[in-house]
């Protein structure tokens, strides 16, 4: 039997590169949610990313909540919290962390997606911004 | 509640004695069963130290190899780093973590903890 795998939480997961599962770049570890159980025991639920998570994490008390909130209105009503991507869709956490999901259907995304097609893509000659 | 909310908050022993800062937590991968990632990540605990550039940049935990004099130097400067087993905590406030035991009482920082 092998010993269990060990971690340090910032140094190996905070700020990791996070990779697709067709090895694209799909934005950055900006912190990791923890749920506490009932026998007190305490354990990484998800991964969290996106720009509002990054600026809560910074301090900044009033912008951080206030991107959160526009990221959960930017994603469609159907889909998950923005934030947060589950831990059963990390595949392999390593150098770099690569999820088990497309890009596209990464809620975390949510934000970029929005920018991309309510305001670069209306910029003159911005054709093929989104490529 | 999130990683971010723990680090850097300050921890205190049973008497009152401030250690020092959290400056990282240990996962150790044999919790509850997650579907599509295996065995959970459970917080095992902590190094609290000074926070220092060492720490910062590592040198005081395994995988960070090099370059050796750096290691060297940091490691010197950074023995007085304790880990502290979660079940060692007493309780969480906003800013400060209070442990059920002394100072005396936690090992020095191991890099391989």
């Amino acid at each position: 039997m092998t010993a269990a795998r060990k971690l340090w939480a910032v140094l190996d997961i905070m700020d990791r590169q996070l990779i697709d599962r067709q090895d694209r770049f799909a934005g950055t570890v900006d912190d990791v949610e923890l749920a506490v159980a009932d026998d007190g025991t305490i354990s990484v639920t998800a991964l969290l990313a996106g720009p509002g998570v990054l600026a809560r994490r910074m301090r900044f008390h009033r912008l951080g909540p206030w991107l959160e909130r526009f990221a959960r209105w930017a994603v469609p009503a159907e889909s998950e919290d923005p934030a947060r991507i589950p831990l059963g869709r990390v595949a392999d956490i390593g150098s770099a962390i690569h999820l088990s999901l497309d890009h596209e259907d990464m809620a975390t995304m949510a934000t970029e997606r929005w920018f991309r097609d309510n305001i670069i893509d209306h910029i003159p000659g911005s054709t093929d911004a989104a490529e | 509640m999130r990683l971010s909310d723990l680090t850097r908050v300050a921890v205190y022993d049973v008497g009152g004695k401030r250690i020092g800062r959290l400056n990282d937590v240990r996962l150790v991968q044999d919790g509850p069963y997650v579907e599509g990632f295996g065995a959970g990540l459970r917080v095992a605990g902590f190094v609290a130290g000074s926070g220092r550039m060492g720490e910062r940049l590592g040198f005081n935990r395994g995988g960070v190899d090099g370059p050796w004099l750096l290691k060297v130097f940091f490691l010197r400067l950074e023995r007085r780093g304790r880990f502290v087993p979660w079940d060692k905590v007493a309780r969480m406030e906003n800013d400060a973590i209070h442990l059920s035991v002394s100072a005396a009482e936690l090992r020095p920082f191991e890099p391989d903890e």
